[in-house]
């Protein structure tokens, strides 16, 4: 495989990772995932419908033997509540590769970065391998990386915003000191953003509404493979430096009339 | 089919949650599932209680009072009154 996104010990292909939220049905949901071209797949855990709980179940859709499915803790406000939802998940047999998300504040959505430590570290004692969603704070993410996290997820914007990365030179910070992969989770809105995150250097890019909430979902799906596919190539090609003033692209020699 | 399960009674002598002399007027469990309380004719293990509610053991996980119950374990657990059960499973999200 060349140039694969080692994650936790697995390699892929694809550098994008789609959430399965905020779909108009299961049906669009599959279609959306597989034109992504995403191999890794993020999920919420819920109660079931006590009164109707044999209705369809979304891995009726998403092939837990085709995708890597990645539960995350969305909602959960404490740590206690983040390891409940974990282990809970882990028993339904889809493995131990967890997103934690431990939530500080119901408007922004951002994390509460001593909870998601308090979690982490119980989590990773009891042998999950753990993607925490964390701000782009290269502190938070350094100590999360000591702890033993398998990458760490730095938000680009709040959730849901659709702004993009709001501080490429805190993503620069992180990227430069991490020994672990680096994935920008939250905030993505359309196809540059996700291409900026992967020309930045980061190892992939998490996205779900940007997808899902656009007027055509499976375009922009496809939009997406795209740009992250692009991005890394433009990574890998090594772009041209940053200048004040302009070098000519043409020659300045052998000018007719001269 | 709901509330009324045709489920084996434990044996009269010991309950096997907490050793005491189980008769039939303590046969019936009222326990909470997901917030709301269920009540069922008997004690069930959570594999029965999963099977009467309808619920697809392969696609679910299962919580009493606060602790995961391994899957490989639903047919042994004995439920009992009072136990506070989530069932929960994968729902989108991003």
């Amino acid at each position: 495989m060349q140039d694969p996104f080692v994650l936790a010990g697995k390699s892929y292909r694809s550098r994008l990772i789609v959430g399965t939220g905020k779909y108009a049905d299961f049906r669009q949901t599959r279609q959306a995932v597989e034109i992504s071209g995403a191999e890794i797949v993020t999920v919420a855990v819920r109660r079931v419908n006590i009164t109707d709980p044999s209705a369809e179940n979304l891995l009726d859709y998403i092939d837990p033997s085709r995708y890597t499915i990645l539960p995350n803790t969305a909602g959960c406000h404490t740590a206690e509540e983040a390891i409940r939802t974990c282990r809970l998940a882990r028993d339904a047999g889809v493995g131990s590769l967890v997103k934690l998300e431990v939530i500080g504040d119901d408007r922004t959505l951002f994390p509460d970065i001593p909870a998601t430590i308090e979690a982490a570290r119980v989590l990773i004692a009891e042998g999950f391998q753990v993607l925490p969603y964390v701000t782009d704070d290269p502190v938070a993410c350094k100590r999360l990386e000591e702890m033993g996290c398998a990458a760490v997820m730095p938000l680009a914007a709040p959730i849901g915003s659709g702004l993009g990365i709001r501080n490429p030179y805190n993503i620069m910070i992180i990227l430069e000191h991490s020994r672990v992969p680096v994935i920008v989770d939250a905030g993505v809105g359309t196809a540059s953003d996700a291409a900026a995150a992967l020309e930045l250097g980061c190892d992939a890019v998490l996205m779900n509404t940007a997808i899902a909430g656009a007027e055509d979902p499976l375009l922009m799906a496809e939009a997406m493979r795209l740009a992250v596919e692009a991005g890394r190539k433009a990574f890998k090609a090594g772009r041209i430096p940053r200048k004040l003033y302009a070098t000519a692209s043409s020659p300045l020699g052998g000018l007719v009339g001269r | 089919m709901h509330g009324q399960a045709v489920a084996p009674r434990t044996p009269p002598g010991r309950d096997a949650r907490c050793g005491a002399r189980a008769g039939p007027a303590d046969m019936a469990m009222t326990v909470t599932i997901n917030g709301e309380e269920r009540e069922f004719a008997d004690l069930l293990s959570v594999a029965e209680m999963l099977r009467t509610l309808g619920a697809p053991s392969g696609r679910v996980a299962v919580e009493v009072n606060e602790e995961v119950v391994p899957r490989e374990s639903y047919a042994e657990r004995r439920l009992a009154s009072g136990d506070r059960v989530e069932i929960v499973h994968f729902v989108g999200g991003g």
